[in-house]
């Protein structure tokens, strides 16, 4: 599903040459819940940009869902987003201007879908717990009920990769499980999700958890000690 | 935190947001250089009409005889020294002015080839004979020479005259040359002058910026006698009274010594600001001022409206700044007082941009100005007050800008300070109001609106800049369309019949069958005449205190060549009544069949009229926008006691004869002193009105110019401000264009809303200038209130199209944003 071949990402900081990412060969398979944890300055979110198309690699190629997405041109990209990823982000990133049912409703026109090529905006949202607040504006809603509208927003184009940054990292522990539920429940049913966190806690209710450290991947295999439920994490 | 620190800080504030600084700066700069600009017109016309005035003794009172009345030279002088007021006359000056025409030969180069070629010009004109042997000089209404010569004793009578500076100049004609009066009298012109009563050049009926094709001639009253064939004969005079001396009894003295003196002489006593030219050029600056005080006002607020929404806009996307450094413990004030120098910087750029603009605007002003009526003295010192009082409150506005959101700032909680750092307005606003709005489309159509509804005070701020430039646009235009709608009625009815027909005027009045007539009549190149007689009178109404001077002429009212048209009543040859304009009747408040008194010569001898009223009955209206023009049919000549005479004939042309033919044949008769087709006539008007269009166009750029800087730097900050939307957008795979598109479609919601606004003030504002002001100096002129479709488009680029696209400015910004930096911004 998802490919990467020896990726690496050099930034320029005046004299300096910052690494981000170094030969990083990695592949993510269709409907997995992958986590990349990873300390602050790691690379993950580098990572989480390159299969995104937000970023270009210095070296490498990315390939999705049979897409190469190195060396495509700006409208394959920006099309190439509109088809294959959908984003979550920590601090939400809802339009403020637009109700709950319209922010989906965003997603789906983003997706250039037709309605009735899938479920509407509204089922999104009475999927992930909001049937009843799809005519609140974003600043009417909690951290948590803001963060499921941006998943829904998310699944509403029926793209097959969410990628999450910090999806939880805005939130308190009880919202947080929540809406790690509400992801895990998306991978199982087809999808696969990325989701970037420095949260140790999270990677345990992932299907693969990869380890970033200094742009090197230093560990990639399931969750020490097996998957856990959401129920048990803490943190 | 030292001070130096801070300024350095905030010069990089200003430097990583120059394009917002520079464009705010040349919003501030616009509305104050405009505006200080604008109202030191004011200033300066009236400094340069009194130094122009004073320079050259312009009357203070004169003495007219009525139509075709002349008295012996000294005559007019010993009355007025006979008053009891005697010692406060401080000049008099006797004349005889007669109409005349003028051909004179001149150079011209032409266009393709480069070659000079010489043309003839065949002109109407004034002859005015004054005294210039007085070795002191002319005491009243000197000419003041700008070529050649002065005039003097030596030439009496030797047929050397003065060609009025703005003809001449309009014509590059030389300072010394030779040219032909009406008549055949050959008179060599040794120089150029410029006289107070022509620093507007007037033909005899009112037309307006007439120098071109009006020559004033100036000469000894001997030569003007001669050529005139009235020696020793004078019809006015001119007085100059002391500053000190009351008007009011000096006219009251004059009339009652005229009354003795010349008991059979009709004479109205007269002053400075009766006289057309003179009244135009000192009240306008009233009324003008008026004018340019409401544009240069609105968009002095439009500015103001802009900087303020712009700089507050500027200054709370450093809100979260701000509250990190109240999480630091810094002080409000310390807070305050980096934006605060970031603003007064912002302001001071636009002071220097304000004195820049303001420079460039008054060069072009005085410019224009210069070329509409020139004086012999042209002072225009700086303004300081006007503009102090304008950077002082330019800089206030600024400071109160920037002070408001670091006050709405430091009165949060440091952590809201900190949370709203994403900028986009944080609540719904109206948003909800609109939410049931049947907005087809995507959301993609429906965020614009939500987007301009979600923050109320900004949308209101930036519409209220924008609607500013929008009502002087429609100001503007309106005023122009106004003019060209009245002269164009105006046309329609003087060329409604006989378009080609032709007016002459005749010297004197002289009966219809005179010589004079026959010989016009047997002219090769006219087929049919029409005598008619011109004649000054004033009409007034009970229950009206207005008094309208008109230029009555009796015509025909059978006429097969032209009548006026009635759109009220009817040209009734057997009712001895007047038929008037639609204006003069509004103003005397009487309607067809109400009576009213006209003001008119009576023929008591054969060179002297007297005045008499006459109670007559509104016969019909004319739609004519002059309202002084009048009509009564021939056959009540007998009010002015005179058989049947002419002064002035209609004529028909023959088919093919070619104007500057026939204006060759009549030019030698003698007593015929001008000749034009009536279409010449109105193009006179329509000449001076482009002049004034291309005025106006200049005028236009401001608002356009401001209209587009606030919607670039509205779409510039708002780009700013939803940076993280765009981005987000972009994750999405939204292309730049639809983002773009979504811009443009607000900013035009913005300026479809702005020029709703913009165009109901202006409207209001036009209908007040056009209905209250302009009516106060140009009472006379039946102004037909219009607003053209051409117009309406103007507006509507101006304030939707123009405003609707300057996001795409914005384009590059869009482009080149850090997408994954932008969305990683926490809260």
């Amino acid at each position: 599903m998802i490919e990467l071949e020896g990726i690496a990402k050099r930034y320029e900081v005046g004299a300096i040459i910052v690494t981000a990412l170094e030969n990083v060969d990695l592949t993510i398979n269709e409907g997995e819940f992958v986590v990349v944890l990873g300390p602050s300055g790691s690379g993950k979110t580098t990572l989480l940009n390159m299969i995104g198309a937000l970023d270009t690699p210095t070296e490498g190629r990315v390939i999705v869902d049979g897409q190469e997405v190195t060396g495509a041109s700006k409208g394959q990209l920006f099309a190439y987003r509109r088809s294959k990823v959908s984003f979550i982000f920590q601090s939400f990133n809802l339009f403020p201007g637009l109700t709950a049912r319209e922010n989906v409703q965003f997603g789906i026109d983003a997706a250039e879908k037709r309605n009735g090529d899938g479920p509407s905006a509204v089922d999104v949202l009475t999927d992930v717990g909001l049937g009843e607040r799809v005519a609140h504006f974003p600043h009417e809603l909690s951290g948590g009920e803001q963060q499921r509208v941006a998943i829904a927003r998310a699944l509403a184009t029926g793209n097959p990769v969410v990628l999450a940054d910090e999806p939880t990292g805005e939130l308190d522990f009880t919202t947080g499980a929540q809406i790690l539920e509400l992801l895990r429940r998306q991978s199982e049913s087809g999808k696969t999700i990325l989701v970037v966190t420095h949260n140790r806690e999270i990677s345990r209710m992932a299907d693969r958890v990869i380890e970033l450290s200094s742009g090197n991947i230093v560990h990639d295999g399931p969750p020490e000690g097996g998957r856990a439920a959401i129920s048990d994490l803490r943190w | 935190m030292t001070l130096r620190l801070l300024i350095k800080w905030s010069l990089r504030d200003l430097r990583s947001r120059w394009i917002q600084v520079v464009t705010i700066a040349l919003v501030i700069g616009l509305g104050i250089g405009s505006f200080a600009s604008f109202n030191s017109m004011t200033a300066w016309r009236l400094a340069s009409n009194d130094a122009s005035f004073e320079a050259t003794r312009m009357y203070d009172l004169r003495i007219g005889l009525s139509d075709n009345s002349f008295v012996p030279t000294g005559q007019l002088t010993a009355a007025i020294e006979s008053i009891p007021s005697a010692h406060s006359i401080e000049g008099i000056e006797e004349r005889l002015s007669v109409p005349t025409q003028l051909r004179l030969n001149y150079e011209v180069e032409d266009e393709e080839t480069g070659e000079i070629r010489t043309e003839t010009l065949l002109v109407p004109g004034l002859l005015v004979g004054m005294d210039f042997a007085d070795p002191e000089g002319i005491s009243v209404n000197r000419v003041r020479l700008t070529e050649g010569r002065e005039l003097g004793s030596s030439d009496d009578g030797q047929f050397t005259v003065l060609l009025e500076h703005k003809f001449a100049l309009a014509y590059n004609l030389p300072p010394e040359g030779e040219a032909l009066l009406a008549g055949g009298r050959t008179v060599r012109y040794v120089g150029h002058a410029l006289a107070p009563e022509h620093f507007l050049v007037l033909t005899e009926s009112g037309a307006f910026f007439a120098h071109a094709s009006y020559a004033v001639v100036f000469a000894s009253l001997e030569t003007v006698q001669a050529v005139a064939e009235r020696p020793g004969l004078v019809h006015e005079a001119i007085i100059r009274i002391s500053d000190d001396a009351s008007r009011d009894v000096i006219i009251g003295e004059l009339e009652s010594a005229m009354r003795n003196a010349l008991p059979q002489v009709g004479f109205e006593v007269t002053e400075d600001i009766d006289h057309p030219s003179y009244r135009s050029i000192t009240e306008d600056v009233e009324g003008d001022q008026q004018t340019t005080n409401i544009i240069a006002f609105a968009l002095f607020i439009g500015a103001v409206f802009a900087a303020f929404n712009l700089t507050s806009r500027m200054v709370e996307t450093q809100r979260r700044e701000i509250g990190v450094a109240m999480a630091l413990g810094v002080t409000p004030r310390q807070i305050a007082f980096r934006p605060l120098i970031a603003g007064a910087q912002i302001a001071v750029t636009g002071v220097i941009f304000g004195l820049i603009v303001g420079w460039l605007l008054a060069q072009a002003l005085k410019g224009v100005l210069n070329e509409f009526v020139p004086l012999p003295i042209w002072v225009a010192p700086f303004q300081y007050g006007i503009f102090g009082t304008v950077t002082v409150v330019g800089l206030l506005v600024m400071l109160i800008a920037i002070a408001y959101p670091v006050w709405r700032a430091v009165g949060v909680n440091p952590i809201d300070a900190i949370k709203t750092g994403h900028l986009a307005a944080r609540g719904g606003g109206l948003a909800p109001l609109i939410t049931r709005l049947p907005i087809p489309g995507a959301t993609f159509a429906q965020l614009p609106f939500r987007n301009v509804a979600r923050a109320p005070r900004r949308a209101f701020l930036t519409i209220m800049g924008i609607a500013a430039a929008v009502a002087v646009t429609v100001v503007l235009v309106g005023i122009l369309d106004s003019y060209l709608e009245t002269l164009r009625q105006g046309r329609d009815e003087v060329l409604s019949t006989a378009p080609e027909r032709l007016e002459i005027d005749l010297a004197l009045p002289v009966p219809v069958s005179s010589s004079i007539v026959e010989n016009v009549r047997d002219a090769e190149t006219i087929t049919e005449i029409e005598p008619g007689l011109r004649t000054f009178a004033t009409l007034s109404a009970s229950g009206s205190d207005v008094e309208i001077d008109i230029l009555l002429r009796f015509m025909d009212f059978e006429s097969d060549i032209w009548t006026p048209t009635a759109i009220e009543g009817s040209l009734d040859t057997d009712r001895r009544g007047v038929v008037i304009a639609q204006k003069a009747a509004a103003d005397l408040g009487v309607e067809v069949g109400d009576s009213i008194v006209m003001t008119h010569p009576v023929r008591e001898g054969l060179t002297s009229f007297s005045l008499q009223d006459t109670t007559l009955p509104v016969l019909a209206i004319h739609p004519h926008y002059i309202r002084n023009s009048a009509y009564m049919d021939n056959r009540h000549l007998d009010l002015l006691n005179i058989p049947p005479m002419a002064n002035r004939i209609t004529a028909v042309a023959n088919p093919g004869a070619a104007v500057v033919d026939i204006k060759e044949e009549l030019f030698p008769i003698s007593g015929v002193v001008s000749v034009a087709t009536v279409a010449e006539e109105a193009n006179l008007t329509e000449d001076l009105l482009n002049q004034f269009i291309s005025v106006m166009r200049l005028m236009q750029m401001i608002p356009l110019l401001l209209a587009i800087l606030i919607a670039y730097n509205t779409a510039n900050i708002a780009m700013d401000e939803r940076r993280r939307e765009h981005a987000t957008m972009a994750a999405f795979g939204v292309p730049y264009r639809t983002v773009l598109r979504m811009a443009v479609v607000e900013s035009t919601i913005l300026g479809a809303l702005a020029t709703i606004v913009g165009a109901v003030l202006g409207f209001g504002l036009m209908l007040y200038i056009t209905e209250v002001l302009l009516p106060r100096t140009t009472p006379d002129l039946g102004l037909v209130i219009t607003f053209s479709v051409t117009s309406v488009l103007t507006v509507v680029i101006l304030g939707v199209i123009a405003v609707g696209l300057a996001p795409l400015l914005t384009m590059r910004r869009l482009r080149r944003a850090d997408i994954p930096s932008t969305l990683r911004v926490m809260e």
